[in-house]
């Protein structure tokens, strides 16, 4: 698989660059836990909070007895789409489309790490192991609000230098939620940040059996890395994403090609100064 | 000093405060001692129980423990969890240990998630939630997937995935219908479906899966779970009165197995409800043989068929499918329709001569047509991984008995004729493949047609050619056809090549008996075909195109029975077709298509002696030979959608040219006119380009789709033996919209705008004729469980004197109580009497008042048997 991507010329349209994801084959997989819950999230969310537009991801929340993994329900939609592609005897398969949250991370439902996995660009990809912190929640007792008919009240909290504020229904006593969120007495069926950069809200509860799968992509373009090396590597992307993908493609710029937004190719020299602004979700 | 104080003060408020914090633990254990983990724990002030204090989930253990700062006298102690029923103690505000004794109880979830997804999809298969796209008044699946992004319905039921007709419609993944599927959309509850599936490039044989693509995409429609393996009988009961007793009643029965299912209706009614059109066959099974003459009748008016129908209509159908093994399937379809049509107009008709002269005919008619038709399907299938046998045998019957009297100028004529057609026809289809894709794909077809029909006409009109007042005319049209291929799969792989060699013969047998006064025709036409061709495929990455080049020996023998006369003719054809498609991603998808093919000579336009093919035109054919023409054909096309946001949106242009040998045409010579044709060289060209686009929205169940079509001809005409060539433009616009602005109300919109003109070479174009057709409906949904509908229905026509706008309003209003529903309808509330509508095609134009339904009244009561 990796062959082929290097052989392809990657043109990319610098109109709605974001992150270019790519699909991986997911015929390799290892029940790890049975779902006995799953919550569909939507999630919209923005590289920098001065940007004005949002990306929309659709999350999934597996919610098992030993393990909660929350996924984009959009890349597995694709990765299963490539893998059927495959599995027929296609040569090659579909790339992600939309812009969801490249992000995956199972946790146990006790204790303090996580396995998270970033795509990021079409090639690299980042597995690392990342901490789950115990939130100290402050309750409101008045202001309450109906999501999806479930009657929620509001708490707040701080994490990695941003205000959070969470909807939770006592209903459903489950003290999860999306991405390291939890502890909460209900569910958490909204929440978002200060700078509303990144705002999550339930649109489907369920009980399920399905069970919460383990991937392993067998492309060779997992990189194992530490939460620092995460953070740098994703700090460089978006200083200069085209000259990130013109270093991952072996530093052969001939094979990259930029459209501009007059739809022009551009110089690649040019593109490379282009940044995106970005401010991680956890500020350390 | 200082900093000692300080240390010194911190230190004591430190200590303070630990001892105004209670320090609360216990265990949460069931009734029967069972420790329980995973179990929220709040902590809350009894003097303000909302207030949260502390919030701790219970360990494996069961245990929990958590500190409080709280000033009043005691504390509530919430427990809840998934599987237990929520337990609340009150304890002193003292540190200690409290354990909480409840009771096991699952959480019951709300039944209806509000923000379902409306679509979705997984591999090749798109989902569309019924749920999600249901109002009130949708009385049949056909009206939901009206509604669905990506999803039209033609008026005849025909079901369109991107703007291309679907290949099958399935139950639950069985094929009830067999191309009979707008029975099953026409008729089926959409309350019982949850989920319509599109199955995009959906190969139904399984053995040819991977290795011949398919274009087209099929539609499964997923019942909800309490439907299956119930018995259903839905009956409806209708009546009123319009200027006469009024009648429609239906059943319905319906039952879905797993292994087997059944559908069977009725309907019957004399309120303009056509119940012809959802037994019509998608299956492009079509006749070998047709008319040679025709009953005159008022045609049809560019309007819904409902307001100028004034029919008396009954159809019953007979569904069935078992599964027989692993992977077979027997099925039964059978239907019958009894139809009475009555209809009344006046029109003129005017056609442009050559010589810049018009003909001009004015006729006043009125008849009534009878038809019964039937038709029986058996279906054998097993679609097995490797297997694939499908052996189908149908029977089509049908009987129509017409009449009506005209007025033509100063002539009062009166025609009656009959028509009867038989046919019995043979489908075989097989395939087998090995473990390395390897292996071959028969079909074959057998058809036996006979189409006797007659026309008696009075007064004559041709008094010159034929002597007589009366004319009666008999004429039999007769087929036998078999058509046959063989082909080899993947017989020869080299790289990304593949090479699929198949053999062809086809044998065609048409005969065609005429008797009108002296004048007669016995004729025979044998066609032969036999030929090897080969399908060249290249696949790499998302790249496929194919090339298939069939060789063909075409043989042609017309005899005349009456002088013993044969004409041959025989050569060998080659008619390539090519296809390319280029997947740019899940998104975006180019093709391209060419194909190049003969036409070939027909038995109804080979016949000298002469036949009445209306009660005032005589046709013969003086130009004898076996002509064939050529047709090139080249598309071009692009396709995109976006399943996460519910945008599907396509563009195709198309070429077509005709090279036909010979021109058939018109000779106008007053009220009569004879058929001419003459030898050409000739060409006619058409040139097309289409663009769609459908868009869905979560907001308000809005869905919007569109289209814009453009077509430009340039053709040969042949009238009173001049060749002149004539050309046209037309522009289509449409539009539909449907949209929930809130809980009780729905509204759905369909306009459509188009525009054309045609101009004869060396004379200025004729004015753009202009229509327009806008349907709005309005469903209100009013507190008591009534629901009222108003349909507004609006046409514009700019070639019609005086009134150009036409305005038609119904209303409906429906209430449901248990079991029952009752359905009040007005029809034509305005009671409009007439409509007008004009045309221009080619170099004819044609004006017509036709007959409309009058307002009428109509309680429908729609009730559960079983």
């Amino acid at each position: 698989m990796k062959q082929i991507l290097s052989l392809l010329c990657i043109f990319i349209s610098i109109t709605g660059f974001s992150q270019e994801t790519c699909s991986r084959i997911i015929d390799k997989a290892t029940p790890v836990d049975t779902a006995r819950y799953t919550v569909a999230y939507s999630l919209k969310y923005k590289f920098h909070p001065g940007i004005k537009d949002y990306y929309d991801d659709v999350r999934i929340v597996q919610i098992g007895k030993h393990r909660v993994k929350d996924y984009s329900d959009i890349i597995n939609h694709f990765d299963s789409l490539a893998t059927e592609q495959i599995r027929r005897g296609a040569d090659s398969y579909s790339n992600v489309s939309g812009n969801p949250w490249p992000l995956e991370i199972v946790r146990p439902v006790r204790g303090a790490n996580a396995d998270s996995k970033y795509r990021l660009s079409t090639h690299t990809f980042l597995v690392y192991s990342d901490s789950v912190p115990t939130l100290e929640w402050n309750f409101s007792s008045n202001d309450t609000d109906t999501i999806m008919g479930y009657e929620c009240r509001k708490a707040t909290t701080e994490f990695a230098g941003r205000n959070y504020t969470a909807w939770y229904a006592p209903e459903l006593p489950l003290p999860f939620g999306p991405y390291k969120f939890g502890g909460l007495p209900g569910l958490i069926l909204k929440i978002e940040d200060g700078e509303r950069q990144f705002v999550w809200e339930a649109i489907g509860f369920q009980q399920s059996n399905a069970p919460i799968m383990e991937y392993t992509y067998q492309d060779g373009n997992d990189k194992r890395c530490s939460v620092s090396d995460v953070e740098k590597t994703l700090v460089r992307y978006f200083k200069s994403p085209v000259a990130f993908l013109i270093a991952e493609m072996g530093g052969d710029s001939g094979r990259v090609h930029i459209v501009g937004k007059n739809g022009k190719e551009m110089d690649n020299s040019e593109a490379s100064k282009m940044s995106i602004p970005y401010k991680p979700l956890e500020i350390r | 000093m200082q900093q000692r104080l300080i240390t010194f003060l911190i230190s004591v408020w430190l200590v303070a405060s630990a001892i105004a914090r209670t320090s609360v633990s216990g265990v949460v254990k069931s009734a029967d001692g069972n420790r329980m983990d995973f179990v929220s724990v709040i902590a809350s002030p009894s003097n303000a129980p909302k207030t949260i204090l502390a919030s701790v989930f219970t360990d494996e253990n069961g245990s929990f423990q958590m500190s409080v700062d709280s000033d009043s006298d005691s504390l509530i102690l919430k427990a809840t969890s998934m599987e237990i029923a929520p337990a609340l103690i009150t304890v002193p505000n003292r540190s200690g240990n409290y354990d909480i004794i409840v009771n096991k109880r699952t959480v019951e979830l709300k039944e209806v998630v509000v923000k379902s997804k409306k679509v979705y999809s997984k591999g090749d298969t798109i989902n569309y939630n019924v749920g999600s796209f249901l109002s009130n008044t949708d009385q049949s699946i056909a009206d939901v997937l009206k509604k669905m992004p990506g999803i039209t319905v033609s008026d005849a039921g025909q079901v369109s995935y991107q703007g291309k007709p679907i290949k099958n419609l399935y139950i639950e993944g069985l094929d009830l219908m067999k191309g009979h599927y707008g029975i099953a959309t026409n008729n089926i509850d959409p309350n019982n479906i949850a989920t319509v599936q599109v199955l995009e490039n959906h190969q139904d044989i399984k053995a040819l899966k991977g290795l011949r693509p398919e274009e087209r995409a099929s539609i499964n429609l997923r019942l909800k779970e309490g439907v299956k393996g119930v018995f259903n009988l839905i009956a409806t009961l209708g009546g009123g009165y319009g200027d006469k007793g009024l009648w429609n009643n239906s059943a319905i029965a319906t039952y879905f197995r797993r292994n087997s299912q059944f559908l069977a209706t009725y309907k019957g009614n004399n309120t303009g409800e056509d119940l012809s059109q959802e037994l019509y066959s998608f299956d492009n099974d079509w006749s070998r043989t047709s008319n040679i003459s025709t009953i005159a009748m008022p045609s049809a008016p560019g309007i819904d068929k409902r307001f100028y129908y004034f029919n008396r209509s009954h159809n019953a159908t007979f569904n069935n499918v078992y599964r027989v093994g692993k992977s077979g399937e027997l099925g039964i379809n059978a239907a019958y329709l009894g139809d009475r049509d009555t209809r009344r107009s006046s029109s003129s008709t005017t056609n442009f001569l050559p010589d810049g002269g018009q003909n001009i005919v004015d006729e006043n008619m009125g008849g009534t047509a009878r038809m019964q038709k039937a038709y029986g399907d058996l279906t054998y299938m097993n679609n097995g991984d490797e297997n694939y046998l499908k052996e189908q045998l149908k029977f089509d019957w049908s009987t129509t008995d017409a009449d009506s009297r005209i007025l033509a100028g100063s002539d009062d004529i009166g025609q009656r004729g009959t028509t009867d057609t038989y046919r019995l026809l043979n489908k075989f289809h097989m395939t087998h493949r090995n473990s390395v894709d390897r292996g071959f794909d028969i079909s074959s077809l057998v058809n036996f047609e006979k189409r006797p029909h007659s026309l008696s006409v009075s007064p004559n009109l041709f008094p010159d050619v034929i002597s007589g007042d009366l004319l009666h005319q008999h004429v039999d049209y007769r087929n036998i056809s078999t058509e046959n291929s063989a082909g080899l799969l993947s017989a020869l792989k080299v790289g990304n090549f593949t090479l699929h060699p198949s053999a062809i013969v086809n044998y065609h047998h048409n005969s065609l008996e005429s008797r009108l006064d002296a004048m007669c025709n016995d004729l025979a036409l044998d066609h032969f075909d036999a030929g090897l061709g080969a399908e060249m495929m290249f696949n790499v990455r998302r790249i496929h195109a194919s090339l298939y080049v069939p060789m063909k020996y075409r043989l042609f023998r017309l005899k005349n029975r009456l002088d013993g006369n044969v004409t041959d003719k025989n050569r060998c054809r080659v008619e390539p077709s090519f296809n390319f498609t280029y997947k740019v991603n899940s998104s975006h998808n180019l093709k391209a298509a060419a194909s190049l093919n003969y036409m070939t000579p027909s038995i109804e336009t080979l016949y000298s002696g002469r036949i009445l093919t209306s009660y005032r035109q005589l046709s013969a054919y003086d130009v004898a030979g076996l002509y064939e023409g050529m047709n090139q054909n080249y598309s071009l096309g692009y396709d995109f959608k976006n399943i996460l946001s519910m945008s599907f949106a396509g563009a195709e242009v198309m070429w077509n040219r005709q090279l036909p040998d010979v021109l058939y045409g018109s000779y106008y010579d007053g009220i009569v006119q004879h058929t001419i044709s003459r030898r050409t060289s000739e060409n006619s060209d058409m040139l097309s380009a289409k663009v769609h686009a459908s868009q869905g929205f979560d907001w308000r169940r809005l869905k919007i789709g569109a289209s814009v079509t453009y077509s430009y001809y340039d053709s040969p005409l042949l009238v009173q033996d001049e060749v002149l060539r004539y050309t046209g433009n037309s522009l289509g616009v449409n539009a539909d919209i449907s949209l929930m602005p809130f809980k009780w109300l729905a509204v759905s919109y369909q306009g459509n705008y188009s525009q054309s003109a045609t101009q004869q070479e060396g004379y200025d174009r004729f004015p753009w004729l202009r229509t327009v057709t806008n349907k709005a409906s309005f469903d209100f949904t009013i507190p008591g469980g009534v629901s009222l509908t108003t349909s507004l229905y609006h046409y514009y026509n700019n070639f019609n004197d005086g009134d150009r706008s036409f305005l038609l309003l119904n209303a409906e209003a429906k209430y449901s109580i248990k079991r029952f529903s009752f359905t009040l309808l007005c029809d034509n509330l305005l009671n409009r009497k007439t409509y007008v509508y004009s045309n221009l095609s080619a170099l004819t134009e044609s004006k017509a008042i036709y007959n409309i339904r009058p307002r009428s009244v109509l309680l429908k009561i729609r009730f559960r048997i079983l």
